[in-house]
């Protein structure tokens, strides 16, 4: 996706800079970015997209002030902007991790899947990025005091293989907790028979 | 399945594959972790219908070829019921 094809989104859905429906496909842009390693692009484009966020929250305080009733904004919306908000977080941890401040990283992160776990819960497949850049946050934040390269090995391994636990839950549901390898070949087996 | 669920799979899809390359390059002994993904990786593509699914089946079936597990006659049985 490049800046033209979001203008045209922008246009086609009249759809104003403030608007959150516009925050997905904006976020798409900042990890393409991301991944380019277009680092002042996407410093450019989270502070917009915050700003953009926390624009939308204003305008709902003001709005109950105005009409001086304490209204209960819908359950949806704000489900929403907390998904938004947690994907933001998690875009500013990738970003934070680029430029290799890891303290604020880990800050992010750990926010990200927090607002993301009262959603959908800690175990939901949707935290599989979070927890993918968790592993990349221990794997390359500078060495402490006591820390080892085998320490890290196996937390990065565990955090993996939470991943691969999330997933096995989502595919089996709650049966068989552990994902042995005699699981995986019956796995195969089933797979091929049907 | 609605449309959140086909995002989750597409975009679990996309890291599953990358954990493989970083177990690949730092677990490369551990092909129990590796395994346990390349599966996941083919259960999501055979649940969004990709053509790559059997591709990636048959990858699996060859590192089963080459892992060793605890219980051998299990594997046996298996290798039996499968070829």
């Amino acid at each position: 996706m490049n800046q033209n094809a979001l203008e045209e989104l922008k246009s086609e859905f009249n759809l104003d800079n403030k608007s959150i429906d516009f925050l997905p496909g904006f976020f798409n842009y900042i990890e393409c970015h991301l991944e380019m390693r277009n680092i002042p692009e996407v410093k450019k484009y989270l502070i917009v997209g915050l700003s953009n966020l926390m624009f939308s929250n204003k305008k709902s305080d003001e709005s109950k002030e105005d009409e001086g009733v304490e209204m209960e904004e819908d359950e949806d919306i704000l489900k929403e902007k907390k998904n938004l908000r947690s994907r933001l977080d998690l875009l500013f941890a990738r970003f934070n991790l680029a430029i290799k401040k890891y303290e604020e990283s880990i800050e992010k992160l750990t926010n990200s899947i927090i607002l993301y776990s009262e959603i959908f819960g800690p175990e939901s497949v949707g935290l599989t990025p979070h927890y993918y850049y968790l592993a990349n946050y221990f794997a390359e934040k500078p060495f402490e005091k006591d820390d080892t390269q085998e320490i890290r090995e196996i937390i990065i391994r565990n955090i993996y293989l939470k991943i691969a636990d999330i997933w096995k839950k989502q595919f089996m549901g709650e049966r068989n907790e552990n994902f042995e390898c005699k699981f995986c070949f019956l796995i195969i087996f089933y797979l091929i028979k049907y | 399945m609605n449309v959140d669920n086909n995002l989750n799979l597409i975009v679990g899809e996309y890291y599953v594959k990358k954990i493989l390359a970083k177990c690949r390059a730092n677990f490369n002994s551990d092909k129990e972790l590796e395994l346990k993904f390349k599966i996941i990786r083919v259960l999501i593509l055979k649940d969004l219908g990709s053509e790559l699914y059997r591709e990636t089946l048959n990858q699996v079936l060859k590192l089963r070829d080459t892992f060793k597990i605890g219980d051998e006659s299990f594997l046996q049985d298996l290798n039996d019921k499968l070829n």
